[in-house]
């Protein structure tokens, strides 16, 4: 295939671009990013309808354009196609034009199917042989070999097998699913053989078993059922024996039942006989003790007066102690407050009652106390006063007060007139003496008399200095008196206004207010006092009667002694604790109430006693004769019992092995059904067991079969027989391509396992030894040997890129080396070369520049 | 006129990376120079690639140089550039630093000289062919004037490059009335008539590749004197003495048996094509360095083995199908193996499980 002309239009960077490719060597250049290689995704989309390089581009339509346009021109066996895409946002439109004929094909399904057809290859093989891409010449001489391995086998679709020889794998998984599951079902179908023939024969073994079973258990049953009629006679006589027996047996329980009844009443009536017996007896012990309670009734009531007198005896001692206490008391308080000793009338209401007379004598003591001590403070603020205000008053009055700072008021005044007068003459002569002074002064200069203005003469003015002089001494000495007797009325003044403040200190009224309270408090304490006597004198009022009191109490005491003494000799002795005795006393007064009643009915218990043991004799020979009744029947029970059980036994016997006989027969029946059944089940399995061991060999067969197949996709196997096959071609070609450069490098021989070996300069060497332009050569020979093996043929090769991963001087090499090989030798009359290394211009034919100005890349051709 | 008419010199150019070789090329064309001299012509026509570069080094500057100069400027000097010496982007080509006639750079330029229509076109190629061929139409109606016109051009014509690529033009592309059509590109020598005139590649002075080797042989090396005095153009082939060079093929069991087509004035190369079962190529490289490396300046070998299963599967025809085929020895189940190969590798897993179980249904009863 040859590619004669692309057009784009809105793709990707493009805006409208039209290059021809003439054959030969096309270089197309630019900087990165210029929009070369979006050239080469042309190419490809126009071929493939999508986007085969690696990088992302996520809208092939121009930015801000709406749709996109590509036009590929290209000649395949002299037939010239026109390949038309147009992809808008929404949905894209393919024509393939053959330009001898017209429209092939319309749709991009149809498009990228014919495509490959006119290319007689597939989309891989296309682009592994047309494209060579970025860095695949570096990789091919300088990745290790393993890495160049790889890129071989991926170009010439090693990698495809690989794969396919991966997910082989996964097919073969689903044949051997299958092959599991027909061995599952295979070892179930044995087991279930296995366990079906095991139970027929135990099934055999079973019927056997019951059919002698079946037989011993009729034998058995004959023989019960003759001993069961036996036994049977023998029950019903003895079941009529058992009725009389029963009836005998019923009276015996009767007279049994009042006889004990009787025997019980006997019981019960000795009991209350001896109970009223021994209660008779009692009483009479009692009857001692009972008579000594009046006694102690007596002496307890003695007793207790006597303790209350002698109580009261106690409580008027005690008040009359107390009352010559206060008597003390107030005969100090008296001595103590004599002062206040006086005859006023006072009254004073109380009763004879000592509490009362005590509350009000403390508090009169109280009062008084308090009242003494406020005069006696009242007295010595006094005194002070009073001396204080001797000092500068006369007559301790306010009138006296008053009069006497007018006094001093008008002396002040006085003072401050002579003093007003003296300051006013001093001032007038310090005037004078300023004036002298002035005119003094005018004398030293002038002749002119101050005072008459007339003019002076020597003496004149001298005669008038002296005359000033004078007179300024004259009144400088009476300044200084005027100061003294200044000084003397300042010094009085104040003075007096001293004394004016000291008599307007004196509190006149607070001494008449004290003078008073005095005389007040004074009166008060009188009375106090005076009550304090009436005080007195009742006390010994009361006094006297309670020791009147007292005799009497004495009196009333010894009375009682001689009653309490008296009732000692009546019980016999004194007793310590008379109320506990008194208590005791009176229970045992009413335990002897209490057996009165039951001592009483003694006789009528002892009549109805006889009464019921003459009862008891009768039924005694009753029973006696019952009993002889029963002996002649001669009913044994146990042995009824015996006979019954045996009976019943025998009976149960006889259903069981009834019921057991029946379930053989019929396990018997069951059994041989079953056995039937199984048999045939089993003729069954085995016939499915057949079936699906044919199956599962098969399966085995057909795995064995894709094993091979996944053989034929493996490394070691098919893409083995590939590169032995292929590798020979990839040599010849390299070979006659490596003979096309200027090297000295006679044979190239890529190994089945894709080594490289060279022989140069009459040795062989290895690919590290080789020199960089060695390297770029043999690269190339053998990139273009694998597309030549893979296609066919060489027709248009693209490059991209191919000095990108090479240093300066490999690129300038690679330069060197592919003009010698592309521009003489013609091995491949189209090679389209996308670089941004300018340096390939020199082995270009035609040389395009790719600029990108305002983001729209812009194709430019260089002549 | 007599014109000298010489192509393809290729000064630089240093074949196997040998320094001789580089020498051998300068030689040749010093001794062309001195052959042109002795031919006392008027004009030297260089139809292209005088440099191998257009950035030459200094060695072949100097070497042209001192060769140049021995004409002493008595030689009018019409060159075109070649594919080799043109350079990118309208640079500067070497021949302006030597006062060398280099015509028509990206269009047809011509020069009267002493009567005669000079008329050339450097190489253009790629893209530029459509302008190479509209400028040659120019020719005819130029060339009408003279009497006498010379065409010189650095371009491959189809019929003596007939590989798609390798060309630039055919026959039909050229104009029909120049008196001499003077043709570089071409390494092999060559002339033929063509409309009235004649045309000639007057091809490399050296074996500059291994394909030469053959016209070489045939042809010689050298370059064309033209004679444009009579009606008629005469064309004198003049040979230059070159180091030689052997292509053969040899049995492992003839190596010593060339030993006698070596003796040559200058030491050869030799490329050999040792042809052999089972070849043991250490021991040949060996042998062929003990017996000839004394008597050649360097030896090419490469080896076909006849034994080697390459020779046995014709080229392109290999496919996975039939391989498959051959590794299981079972057409059926190669069918089987190739359809789910084509299914395995787009992850088609699932297919792939129905086409074994389709597989194994129809092919019960032969399991």
């Amino acid at each position: 295939m040859i590619f004669k002309k692309i057009i784009l239009k809105n793709f990707i960077s493009h805006n409208e671009t039209e290059i021809d490719f003439p054959l030969g060597v096309t270089v197309i250049v630019g900087e990165n990013g210029a929009g070369k290689s979006s050239i080469l995704d042309g190419l490809i989309f126009a071929l493939f309808g999508d986007k085969v390089r690696g990088d992302t581009i996520t809208d092939i339509i121009r930015w801000g354009t709406s749709s996109a346009e590509i036009i590929l021109d290209f000649d395949m066996d002299s037939v010239e196609y026109e390949v038309k895409w147009t992809r808008t946002k929404r949905n894209v439109n393919a024509k393939l034009i053959r330009k001898d004929i017209g429209v092939i094909a319309t749709h991009k399904d149809n498009v990228v199917n014919e495509i490959p057809k006119i290319l007689k290859m597939d989309k891989e093989t296309i682009i592994n042989s047309i494209f060579i891409r970025q860095g695949e010449i570096a990789s091919l001489i300088d990745a290790d070999p393993k890495v160049r391995k790889n890129l071989i086998g991926k170009l010439i679709g090693l990698d495809k097998m690989e794969k396919s020889w991966e997910l082989m794998k996964k097919v073969i998984e689903h044949f051997e699913e299958e092959k599991k599951d027909l061995k599952n079902r295979k070892s179930e179908l044995d087991i279930e053989i296995k366990t079906k023939t095991k139970n027929i024969e135990k099934i055999k073994i079973e019927i056997d078993d019951l059919k002698n079973k079946i037989t011993s258990l009729e034998k058995d049953f004959k023989l019960v059922n003759k001993q069961f009629k036996n036994i049977d006679e023998k029950l019903n006589e003895l079941n009529k024996k058992k009725e009389i027996y029963n009836k005998l047996h019923t009276s015996i329980e009767v007279i049994s039942g009042e006889l004990s009844l009787i025997e019980k009443e006997i019981e019960d009536f000795k009991v209350s006989v001896a109970e009223s017996k021994e209660a008779k007896e009692k009483m009479k012990e009692l009857e001692k003790k009972i008579e000594r309670i009046p006694l102690i009734e007596q002496y307890v009531e003695k007793f207790r007066k006597l303790n209350d007198e002698n109580e009261n005896l106690n409580d008027f001692t005690n008040e009359i102690n107390e009352i010559q206490n206060i008597d003390k008391n107030l005969r100090k308080k008296f001595e103590e407050y004599k002062e206040y000793k006086s005859n006023i009338e006072v009254d004073l209401e109380i009763q004879d009652d000592l509490w009362q007379i005590k509350e009000i004598y403390s508090n009169l003591i109280y009062d008084l106390d308090s009242h003494f001590s406020q005069i006696s403070e009242m007295k010595d603020e006094l005194k002070k006063l009073i001396e204080k205000a001797k000092k500068v008053l006369t007559d301790i009055t306010p009138q006296g007060k008053e009069d006497k700072i007018n006094e001093l008021e008008k002396r002040i005044k006085e003072i401050e007139t002579k003093i007003r007068n003296l300051q006013e003459s001093y001032g007038q002569k310090i005037g004078r003496i300023r004036e002298i002074d002035e005119f003094l002064d005018l004398l030293k200069e002038k002749d002119i008399c101050p005072v008459c203005k007339s003019k002076l003469t020597i003496d004149h003015r001298k005669k008038v200095t002296n005359e000033l002089r004078d007179e300024k001494k004259r009144h400088i000495d009476e300044l200084k008196k005027i100061q003294n007797e200044l000084e003397g009325l300042n010094k009085s003044k104040s003075e007096l206004n001293q004394k004016i403040k000291e008599v307007t200190e004196i509190n006149v009224k607070r001494i008449i207010k004290l003078k008073k309270d005095i005389d007040k408090k004074s009166l008060e304490s009188k009375k106090l006092y005076k009550k304090l006597q009436l005080i007195e004198v009742k006390l010994a009022k009361i006094k006297t009667n309670i020791e009147k009191d007292i005799s009497d109490i004495n009196v009333l005491i010894r009375k009682l002694s001689d009653d309490i003494q008296e009732i000692i000799t009546k019980i016999g002795y004194e007793p310590t604790k008379p109320e506990n005795e008194l208590k005791r006393l009176r229970e045992k007064e009413n335990e002897y109430n209490n057996l009165k009643p039951i001592a009483g009915r003694y006789n009528e218990l002892t009549q109805k006693l006889e009464l019921k043991k003459s009862r008891k004799s009768i039924l005694l020979s009753n029973l006696n004769d019952t009993n002889q009744n029963i002996k002649e029947l001669g009913y044994n029970k146990e042995e009824h019992e015996k006979i019954g059980e045996e009976r019943d036994k025998l009976l149960q016997k006889q259903i069981k092995i009834k019921t057991e006989l029946n379930e053989k027969k019929e396990l018997l029946e069951k059994r041989i059904e079953e056995m039937k059944e199984l048999e045939i089940e089993l003729k069954k399995y085995a016939a499915d067991l057949k079936k699906i061991e044919k199956s599962l060999n098969k399966i085995e067969e057909f795995l064995n079969k894709l094993e091979r197949v996944r053989g034929s996709f493996s490394r070691d196997g098919g893409q083995k027989l590939v590169r032995r096959v292929i590798a020979p071609i990839i040599s010849e070609y390299a070979k006659t391509y490596v003979e096309h450069f200027n090297l000295d490098i006679m044979n190239i021989e890529i190994s089945e396992d894709f080594d490289i070996s060279i022989v140069k300069g009459g040795n062989e060497v290895s690919i590290k030894s080789m020199s960089g332009g060695e390297k770029v050569a043999i690269a190339i020979a053998i990139r273009l040997a694998l597309a030549k093996t893979i296609s066919g043929n060489l027709s248009s090769i693209i490059m991209d890129e191919p000095t990108i991963h090479l240093d300066d001087e490999r690129r300038r090499e690679l330069v060197d080396i592919m003009k010698d090989f592309l521009m003489d030798n013609r091995i491949v009359p189209q090679m389209i070369i996308i670089s941004h290394f300018a340096g390939l211009e020199d082995v270009a034919d035609t040389i395009y520049q790719v600029k990108k100005t305002n983001n729209v890349s812009r194709v430019e051709l260089i002549t | 006129m007599r014109i000298a008419h010489i192509s393809d010199t290729h000064l630089g150019y240093r074949q196997y990376n040998l320094d001789e070789r580089e020498q051998d090329i300068y030689d040749a064309f010093d001794e062309a120079i001195s052959k042109i001299i002795e031919e006392r012509v008027d004009v030297l026509i260089h139809s292209g690639d005088l440099f191998d570069s257009p950035n030459p080094q200094i060695k072949a500057l100097k070497s042209f140089k001192n060769s140049i100069e021995k004409l002493e400027g008595k030689v009018k000097i019409f060159s075109v550039l070649g594919d080799h010496d043109m350079p990118k982007r309208r640079g500067i080509p070497p021949h302006k630093l030597f006062n060398v006639n280099v015509l028509g750079i990206g269009r047809l330029q011509s020069e009267e000289y002493k009567g005669v229509l000079f008329s050339g076109i450097s190489n253009l190629k790629g893209n530029n062919i459509i302008l190479l061929k509209e400028e040659l139409k120019k020719f005819d109606h130029e060339a009408e004037k003279y009497k006498k016109s010379v065409l010189i051009l650095h371009q491959a014509l189809k019929k003596y490059l007939p590989f798609e690529g390798a060309y630039e033009l055919t026959a039909d592309d050229l104009p029909r009335s120049a008196t001499y059509y003077a043709l570089g590109h071409i390494h092999s020598r060559l002339f033929t008539k063509f409309g009235s005139g004649k045309l000639a590649y007057a091809g490399s002075t050296e074996i500059l590749r291994k394909d030469e080797i053959s016209s070489w042989e045939k042809n010689g090396k050298g370059f064309y004197i033209i004679d444009l005095e009579d009606d008629e153009v005469a064309i004198n082939k003049i040979d230059l003495d070159i180091r030689p060079q052997i292509n053969i093929d040899i049995n492992t069991d003839e190596l010593e048996e060339i030993s006698d087509k070596l003796n040559y004035g200058k030491k050869p190369i030799l490329h050999a094509r040792v042809i052999g079962e089972h070849i043991d190529m250490k021991a040949i490289i060996e042998k062929f360095n003990e017996l000839y490396r004394n008597k050649t300046l360097s030896i090419k070998l490469s080896f076909k083995d006849t034994s080697s299963k390459m020779n046995l599967i014709p080229q392109k025809d290999w496919n996975l199908k039939k391989l498959m085929s051959e590794y299981l020895n079972d057409e059926i189940l190669a069918d089987l193996a190739y359809n789910l190969y084509q299914l395995l590798i787009d992850n088609n897993i699932e297919e792939a499980k129905k086409v074994a179980e389709k597989f194994l249904e129809e092919n019960k009863n032969d399991l």
